[in-house]
């Protein structure tokens, strides 16, 4: 049992048991989720699970898709390009006479830190576990029956047929070698991927239980009886037979990105033994020290006790702690990659990583600096030890200044500045999709990053925030002529806002706006030297794929309706641009019930909570239960959008409790939590608890609340209120009070 | 007109005095900008010399609105993209993207080039165009401007584009289906 509150054990009753069995791999990995169902450590670098071809981006699919292999690194919830799918395994049953060697599935199950199939034709068992750098496979063949083993260094996800297909990984290189009937070694070489990136090399090392009897080696297309292939420029891989027995064949596979020596160190370290289930119990219990920093009431369903504890799993996860294994520099500093990509994470993964486990984001903020330091920029879509991608704005600057506002210790803030301001003033140069500010000429000149620019709509929104998170660490390090002009250019989004654009009742919207000033409502497009032809923007224009490329549009996987909320420092100016308070109401109203807003993707992650502005807090509360209601659920479709390394799975978790963050900002939002109640074992020791009284179905709204003994009538809550112990309690009513109506969250730093 | 391809009789035309399409689906594979995308194309019945062509891509459908005039004049194809649950209509000197026009068509045959969209396309030769284990006759016309190029079947009476390639408008496509 973890460690209970005081305050708490009088209050309510709670769990009795490891919160890792509530965690279900399964939520989301069908549809659009796209969830990894293989075992992982918190944060852990090597994620072995199935792969079925090339084609999935967490490399399973449902049965019957046949099994393709095992691979050792994975990442979660992506959209775009697959990455990774490096090093695979695959047991078989018969001669080595054929590389082809994939199955179907009878059945398979997985829990936190294991899965487990059966094949169909073979009836092969494989099981997998896993520590933070090396996996562990336990494989039951049938008897009798020749037991045999694949191991594809050549493999990988993305693989496309048409060379340097954009977000294709592409291969580069691989090499095998049989070093004695126990050990195998060496290594994957990959480029591209989601992020573009250059070649990654995923170096493995293989221990056996049992003596090799027989193999083959292959390169390209051809098997051969030799016991290594070197690299050049083919896949290669080996057949390994063991012969018969009645006997389950055991594999340790430690991986590394620095050399095959490294592998086989991580795996001596980690897995000293062959005892599967002590690896597995190992992970377990790493994971019930990271899920029990939360710990829920028992009177809550179980398939609200699986969301939610699947939710925290799903954001610690990624990005993944590589540190001692970083190609690139030495150091003894954290080193995490995938970052996959934080204009997905910041919004609300940093901010619950920050509030459960603050040491962690100290880590991921320190290797964040450090990249900065060696590779020039903070990353913002960073996979395979490479910055590569941005999607919107320099969305670092947001994890940075929620790290100074929530006071995080053992940050250099004032690098970090420089890192920020290095995003906000040096055009990266070259390809502005790598990292930097694309357009950032042209936003410092004009105020706007002006149409024809890829993404110029979400870059001006997204800058004008991250220039508004410079002011705030500007200001706190006393770097007043910085936060000066940089509180000045957090108002830049207002030079998209067009004021007399309307649509749906609703009047002024970020629409786009070319170099000269001029708004477009007729936009050409193509690149014909001949044809000239147009479309007409609207404010629910997606222009990609048809008019522009994915990566080309305005507005990046949005519309001009859910950018237009999408102003997280200065809601107070978009509810007088709107018209005021009741007018902007309305505007919400009308964004859910014509359904302008998208469950499924990041940008409108805040939106839900806008009636906070307008003293409205419980129709925030119908508007998030709603959602949560007809969007989430405790199935493998029960996430609605890709879970972007966590970024969905925390939205969620977040509202069970009845908080949400406005990422960058010192305070939570205050809503209806489907918890009874949650308790916060915080860093110091001491306990924050937010727990409730009458919430029931017919009881969901806030009628008053109580911090530490004393009314709090305000909606919000400071991040300090939290983390300096305590309790907040919920008195729950069945109609909509006056409670949160009159204190509006706060304003931006520059009115205060 | 029919078109007889691989022994099968094969209808890429519509009757214009019957005012009947005797092909309704099409499935085109496009090349958005890099996505990849099966669009159909559903044909429906004349009336008052509109054709509704309805097109499907994934969840989402719609239906553009062609008049037969414009299937017989047009000098340029349409590369507007199709509202959800809307009705685009093309304009009366367009065709859609999918097909030429027979005025154009006839001007290929004669002057073994013509003129579409302000851009001139040149006879490059006659090909077989294979879908599935189907072929069908097709003339290969390239832009000589923006390079363009382009496969149109051999039936003046609704010349089909079943394939497109460096279009600079980012839209190619080829036909992968049809009945």
């Amino acid at each position: 049992m973890k460690k209970v509150g005081l305050l708490a054990f009088f209050i309510v009753p709670f769990l009795t048991f490891a919160q890792f069995q509530w965690v279900d791999p399964w939520i989301g990995c069908e549809g659009e989720g796209r969830t990894f169902i293989g075992p992982s450590m918190p944060y852990g670098m090597v994620k072995p699970g199935p792969d079925c071809g090339p084609r999935n981006n967490s490399g399973w699919a449902p049965i019957p898709e046949p099994i393709t292999g095992f691979s050792q690194v994975h990442v979660s919830g992506t959209g775009g390009g697959p990455k990774y799918g490096n090093i695979s395994i695959l047991p078989f049953s018969g001669p080595l006479d054929q590389i082809e060697q994939s199955a179907f599935r009878l059945s398979e199950d997985a829990q936190l830190g294991y899965y487990t199939c059966e094949f169909a034709n073979s009836g092969i068992k494989t099981e997998i576990t896993t520590a933070r750098k090396a996996s562990f496979y336990q494989i039951q063949y049938s008897f009798p029956g020749e037991r045999a083993l694949k191991i594809d260094a050549g493999f990988f996800l993305g693989e496309q047929p048409k060379p340097n297909a954009r977000e294709a990984q592409q291969f580069v290189g691989s090499e095998i070698e049989i070093v004695t009937p126990y050990e195998v070694r060496g290594y994957s070489r990959i480029r591209g991927g989601w992020n573009n990136g250059p070649a990654y090399t995923v170096y493995f090392y293989a221990l056996l239980d049992q003596p090799i009897s027989e193999f083959k080696t292959w390169k390209g297309n051809t098997l051969e009886d030799v016991a290594s292939q070197f690299d050049e420029g083919k896949k290669s891989g080996a057949l390994l037979s063991f012969g018969q027995a009645n006997k389950p064949l055991k594999i340790k596979i430690g991986i590394s990105y620095l050399s095959e020596l490294k592998a086989k160190a991580n795996l001596e370290r980690e897995i000293p033994h062959w005892d599967f289930e002590k690896t597995l119990n190992q992970l377990r219990n790493q994971w019930d020290d990271h899920l029990g920093k939360i710990e829920i009431s028992q009177n809550v369903t179980a398939k609200q006790k699986k969301m939610f504890y699947t939710a925290l799993y799903h954001t610690m996860i990624m990005p993944v702690d590589r540190t001692g294994e970083n190609p690139l520099w030495t150091g003894d500093l954290p080193y995490y990659d995938d970052y996959y990509c934080i204009w997905d994470t910041f919004r609300s993964s940093t901010p619950l990583i920050t509030l459960m486990d603050p040491d962690r984001e100290v880590e991921i903020v320190n290797a964040m600096l450090n990249i900065y330091m060696h590779d020039g920029y903070l990353p913002e879509g960073r996979s395979g030890n490479a910055n590569g991608r941005t999607q919107g704005g320099s969305n670092a600057e947001v994890v940075l200044a929620d790290a100074f506002v929530k006071k995080l210790e053992g940050i250099d803030y004032e690098l970090a500045l420089k890192a920020m301001l290095k995003d906000a003033e040096v055009p990266p140069g070259g390809n502005e999709e790598q990292e930097g500010r694309g357009g950032l000429i042209e936003y410092r000149s004009l105020g706007y990053v002006p149409y024809g620019i890829d993404r110029a709509g979400n870059r001006t929104v997204d800058y004008s925030y991250n220039d508004y998170n410079i002011a705030v660490v500007a200001k706190g390090l006393g770097k007043n002529h910085i936060y000066e002009e940089y509180i000045q250019r957090a108002d830049s989004w207002q030079n998209l806002w067009r004021p007399d654009y309307s649509d749906h009742g609703s009047t002024g919207f970020i629409m786009p706006k070319d170099a000269s000033g001029n708004w477009l409502d007729e936009v050409p497009f193509g690149k014909s030297k001949v044809q000239k032809p147009t479309f007409t923007y609207t404010v629910n224009t997606n222009e990609s794929p048809w008019y522009n490329c994915w990566w080309c549009v305005f507005l990046y996987e949005g519309t001009s309706w859910e950018y237009s909320f999408s102003i997280p420092h200065d809601i107070p100016a978009v509810i007088e641009k709107s018209g005021g308070e009741e007018a902007f109401e309305q505007r919400l109203d009308t964004f859910f019930e014509e359904e302008f807003y998208n469950v499924s993707n990041e940008p409108s992650f805040l939106t839900p909570t806008l009636y906070h502005w307008v003293g409205k807090p419980y129709r925030s509360s119908d508007r998030i239960l709603e959602i949560i209601e007809q969007n989430f659920n405790d199935t493998r479709l029960g996430l609605p959008g890709n879970d972007d390394s966590g970024a969905m799975s925390s939205w969620l978790a977040f509202h069970m409790m009845g908080l949400y963050p406005n990422a960058g900002q010192p305070y939570y939002l205050l809503n209806t939590p489907i918890l009874e109640s949650s308790t916060f074992h915080l860093k110091g020791g001491q306990d924050f608890i937010i727990t409730t009284k009458k919430l029931s179905d017919k009881n969901g709204y806030i009628q008053s609340a109580i911090l530490n003994g004393k009314p709090l009538n305000r909606a919000w809550i400071y991040h300090d209120e939290i983390i300096n112990g305590g309790e907040l309690v919920f008195i729950m009513g069945s109609k909509p009070s006056d409670w949160g109506t009159t204190i509006r969250p706060p304003k931006k730093l520059g009115d205060l | 007109m029919k078109l007889l391809l691989g022994g099968a009789l094969i209808l890429l035309q519509i009757s214009l005095n019957a005012q009947q399409l005797s092909i309704h689906h099409y499935e085109y594979l496009f090349n958005l900008h890099g996505q990849m995308r099966v669009i159909e194309l559903d044909f429906h019945n004349v009336v008052s010399e509109d054709v509704l062509v309805e097109w499907k891509l994934r969840k989402e459908s719609g239906f553009y609105k062609l008049n037969l005039q414009a299937a017989r004049n047009a000098m340029g194809m349409s590369f507007q993209r199709g509202e959800t649950q809307d009705t685009v209509k093309i304009k009366a000197d367009q065709t859609l993207y999918q097909m030429i026009s027979m005025n154009a068509y006839d001007e290929l045959v004669k002057q073994k080039q013509f003129m579409y969209n302000k851009t001139t396309y040149v006879w490059l030769g006659e090909e077989l165009y294979t879908v599935g284990e189907q072929s069908m006759p097709v003339i290969h016309v390239r832009a000589q401007i923006d390079d363009t190029e382009m496969w149109i079947t051999k039936s003046p009476d609704w010349p089909v584009v079943v394939r497109m390639t460096y279009n600079p408008l980012g839209i190619n496509y080829e036909l992968i289906n049809y009945h």
